[in-house]
């Protein structure tokens, strides 16, 4: 295994100079024993040492200049594009002149630099001091600037991140008509920021986590301290501590990392953009997981129902919010079962169609050469192929292909005789249904999903489309996201909750949280 | 890992195998089937229709007994009349003629001549022949279609006044008479002279139990077919023995509160103008009375409705001496009808169809235990009593016809 491995990393060290060799890797990950030592005398080595740790990159900067106060050589490392410039100006300005206008105790030598430095000098808010020099180069990597001074054994690391990022828009795959229109951007210090403007408390708790053994990105676990249940917390750090790989590039690696049943077609994790949907998951008594570089927070543990919520369903008056729940178990059922339930009604049960439906659908289906099954699958892949056309274009383009497809489809189909009429509207209820499941990966689920049960009404009928169902609610009720049922509140039942279920209860009667998460401070409402 | 693996494939490869070749059994899809919609059951005169390739070996060992109408809906033209393609119109249906002794063989014949499968779950009527019904055992008649799996119990029952199969005829294009049938039968609220209709379930229990019972009679002239009147089935020889005209029905429909709607209409008083009640409400409510050996039923129906017309001059509505000899018109009327309908199913066809012998049964069942077994011989000598009340309601707008 580990020598398979080993190749594989030589292979691409080979390709890429820039990236490290296996040796060097390895010694990274050995991070309890340090690499190198800072030898206090030899500035300009350590400088060197320096160099070689971060590598000649033309996006690396390396200032020397010297301080204004004592006679010693000094230099700034950062990456440019990282760095805020006009920061580190500051810095070396009050590194450089600073000093000359508020002459400082006369023998700064002599007293410990660096604590001068740090007391007297430095304008940044954040200083840490590490040792080595691969702990500097890290840090550089993530926007912070090293500063080295001669004769000072430690390398300073100032707080200089500062890019370019987007900036706070409404989320365009979880749109609401009331709520506020912010979500996530790219930047996990935004981020977190958005979540501590959202619960100002201070049990709102983030832990720090670095992901990533070639390149390290940086991930916050948040949670409700004295709220959520311990268990969970420590569910998911164990895993995410258990996370093994060279790079996270999207949340969405995480989440099929730490998810319970890699085989399951169901989304485990929820993925939103919306900090107020993060902020009341938390509340609940979830867990939250935000990666910086992307704008897509991860909550667990999820429950089925969860995947059919919004939360404007909580905005709304509870009628509406009741309504529009009622109205989306309804449409995930059609949208996993809609063209089955018409195959094996065309193709098994004539009889359970009421007679004058049958007949119509009877005289539509004349001249179609294919039995329904085919029908519905030509026209299933056909809408699935459209989907994914309009999605990866550019927005007009996606749109003109939308409507020539569906008019492909919807008319020139059926004049063609290759399907009929009934399939047409058959299909598209089903795939209009599958789009108003506020959750893409609920979505995405269902629709695998419905190609089974297609496949199983062509076999069997009614019977087999039971038999699916049966099939989904076995696995349904043996799933667990982060040893939360995934089923509950139906099974295992807790009436309770199903305040929160096929119903918005008034938000009058949601007292207490919800008991499925084993919270430790049920009462959320006097 | 591996030993696992090689565990679970053989369940896998079963698991498929069986889906794959045991699926698809009862695949047939929709436009391949041949929907009966409606049959008709005469008795066979000398004509033979479906034995024309006897000469060549066609046929089968039968007796010529029954005529047998299927028919056919042929979706393909449902679908076309909507759109109007210029050229004659084809009929949306199809009536295959055949003669015969087995209504189940008769049934499934047309599979010789006929592409698709026959298929019988969205038969909607049966038709039987006066000449048919008056001859053969209904219970006899119909055991196939009770026994059946695929006839459903909501199949309505008729009675044809001449022959079934004409009825299942109709000039109207683009227009399948089954379904006619089926729709005039849901008049019901709209008038009187309708009976509630009588489907396969219900006429089944009836013939168990050997009760009289009433069919829904109905009758084609050059085309048309209209309800008209009701079929009197006899409990104990389960045979028709006789109809009910339109008004004799409605007279019955009156003593037993069924229907709605409707109206009546009286003329009146010297100036012979006529006056019609609507009907709103109807009510009947029958009473069994036993004494010693007598049986005797008090019934008492109860009309609400409007005046909803009135040819007299003045006539003046306002009046309440004036409605009450309406009303009066209107209750002496009902009487007559009543009379009429009751002498006729009391003593002509001696045939309890209007219920007492439910309402004894309930009220008294242990006088009913010996007297049900002939019941409509007991029905003919009882009393029956009835009260009319008629309440006019409203007159609308129109009171008196002259300025005073």
């Amino acid at each position: 295994m580990s020598e398979r491995k080993q190749l594989k990393t030589k292979k691409i060290g080979n390709r890429d100079r820039t990236r490290l060799s296996p040796g060097q890797a390895q010694q990274q990950t050995e991070s309890s024993q340090p690499a190198v030592t800072v030898s206090p005398d030899d500035f300009s080595s350590r400088l060197e040492l320096m160099k070689t740790e971060i590598k000649q990159n033309p996006d690396v900067v390396f200032r020397r200049f010297k301080l204004g106060f004592a006679n010693l050589e000094a230099a700034v490392v950062l990456i440019d594009g990282l760095t805020d410039k006009d920061l580190i100006n500051e810095i070396m300005k009050s590194l450089m002149y600073g000093v000359a206008e508020t002459p400082p105790d006369p023998q700064p030598a002599a007293m410990n630099i660096k604590d001068f430095i740090e007391e007297k000098i430095l304008p940044a808010s954040k200083i840490k001091a590490v040792s080595t020099v691969k702990e500097a180069a890290e840090e550089v990597f993530t926007g912070f600037s090293a500063l080295l001074i001669e004769g000072m054994p430690e390398i300073l690391i100032l707080e200089t991140p500062s890019w370019k990022s987007r900036g706070m828009e409404e989320p365009v795959t979880e749109a609401l008509v009331r709520g506020p229109r912010l979500g996530f951007n790219e930047t996990l210090s935004d981020n977190i920021s958005l979540l501590r403007r959202a619960i100002a408390s201070p049990q709102l708790t983030f832990v720090d986590y670095w992901i990533g053994k070639t390149a390290k990105k940086k991930l916050v676990v948040a949670y409700m301290d004295g709220i959520v249940d311990p268990e969970i917390v420590r569910e998911v750090q164990t895993r995410l501590e258990r996370i093994d790989i060279d790079h996270v590039p999207e949340s969405g690696y995480i989440e099929q990392l730490i998810e319970d049943n890699y085989l399951s077609p169901f989304p485990q994790l929820q993925n939103t953009e919306r900090a107020d949907r993060v902020a009341s998951a938390l509340l609940e008594g979830r867990v939250a997981i935000l990666l910086d570089g992307t704008p897509f927070a991860l909550i667990v543990p999820v429950t089925f129902s969860m995947l059919l919520q919004s939360p404007e369903d909580y905005y709304e008056r509870w009628f509406a919010g009741s309504l529009m729940r009622m109205l989306r178990f309804a449409v995930a059922f059609v949208s996993l079962f809609g063209p089955s339930i018409y195959i094996s009604f065309v193709s098994y049960h004539p009889g359970l169609i009421p007679t004058k439906l049958a007949l119509s659908i009877a005289g539509t289906r004349e001249g179609v050469p294919y039995p329904s099954f085919i029908e519905a699958l030509i026209m299933e892949v056909a809408i699935e192929i459209l989907r994914e056309a309009g999605l990866r274009l550019p927005k007009p383009v996606g749109q003109t292909v939308g409507l020539v497809g569906g008019l492909v489809i919807g008319e020139a189909a059926v004049r063609a005789g290759i399907v009929s009429p009934i399939m047409v509207i058959v299909v598209s209820i089903t795939a209009i249904s599958s789009f108003a499941i506020p959750q893409y990966g609920a979505g995405i689920a269902l629709r695998i999903l419905r190609f089974g049960a297609m496949f199983f009404a062509a076999l069997l009928g009614l019977y087999g489309v039971t038999l699916f169902f049966l099939l989904i609610c076995i696995h349904f009720v043996k799933l667990k996201s982060f040893g939360v049922p995934y089923a509950s509140p139906a099974v295992p039942y807790r009436l309770s909750d199903w305040k929160d279920f096929i119903l918005r209860m008034p938000i009058l009667m949601m007292k207490r949280r919800p008991k499925m998460l084993h919270t430790k401070n049920e009462v959320r409402k006097g | 890992m591996d030993r696992r693996h090689s565990r679970m494939r053989p369940l896998i490869v079963a698991l498929v195998l069986l889906l794959v070749t045991t699926g698809c059994w009862d695949l047939k899809e929709v436009e391949e089937l041949r929907f009966t919609v409606g049959e008709g059951l005469d008795r066979a005169e000398e004509e033979t229709p479906g034995d024309e390739w006897a000469a060549e070996g066609g046929g089968y060992k039968k007796r010529n007994l029954i005529l047998f109408t299927q028919q056919l809906a042929l979706p393909e033209f449902i679908a076309a009349a909507g759109k109007q393609n210029g050229g004659q119109q084809q009929k949306p249906y199809q009536n295959i003629v055949l003669t015969g002794d087995s209504t189940f063989q008769m049934a499934s014949e047309p599979s010789l001549g006929h592409q698709g499968g026959t298929f019988g779950q969205h038969l909607k009527v049966l038709v039987i022949g006066e000449a048919l019904a008056r001859t053969v055992n209904l219970q006899q008649l119909l055991n196939e279609y009770f026994r059946s799996p695929t006839v459903r119990r909501s199949v309505l029952v008729f009675i044809a006044r001449g022959r079934a199969k004409d009825t299942l005829e109709t000039q109207e294009p683009g227009e399948i008479p089954s379904f006619r049938l089926v729709d005039i039968a849901d008049n019901e609220k709209e008038t009187t002279r309708l009976l509630p209709p009588m489907n396969l379930g219900k006429v089944n229990s009836k013939l168990a139990a050997e009760s009289s019972f009433l069919l829904q009679s109905i009758a084609s002239k050059a085309g048309i077919v209209k309800f008209i009147g009701a079929a009197v089935i006899k409990g104990k020889t389960k045979k028709l023995i006789g109809f009910l005209s339109e008004e004799e029905l409605e007279g019955l429909n009156w003593l037993t509160g069924q229907g709605g709607g409707g109206a009546i209409k009286a003329v009146y008083e010297e100036q012979r103008q006529p006056a019609v009640y609507m009907i709103d409400k109807l009510n009947s409510h029958i009473h069994p009375r036993v004494e010693g050996n007598r049986i005797s039923f008090d019934v008492g129906i109860e009309f609400e409705g409007r005046l909803i017309e009135d040819w007299a001059i003045p006539g003046n509505a306002f009046e309440s001496k004036h409605l009450k000899k309406v009303e009066k018109a209107f209750h002496d009327e009902v009487r007559k009808r009543v009379d009429r309908s009751l002498n006729k199913i009391q003593h002509e066809y001696q045939a309890d169809v209007a219920g007492f012998g439910n309402q004894l049964r309930i009220r008294y069942p242990e006088v009913w235990e010996k007297v049900k077994k002939d019941w409509d011989k007991e029905f003919s000598r009882a009393r029956i009593k009835y009260t009319v009340t008629i309440q006019i309601r409203d007159f609308g707008t129109q009171g008196s016809k002259l300025k005073e």
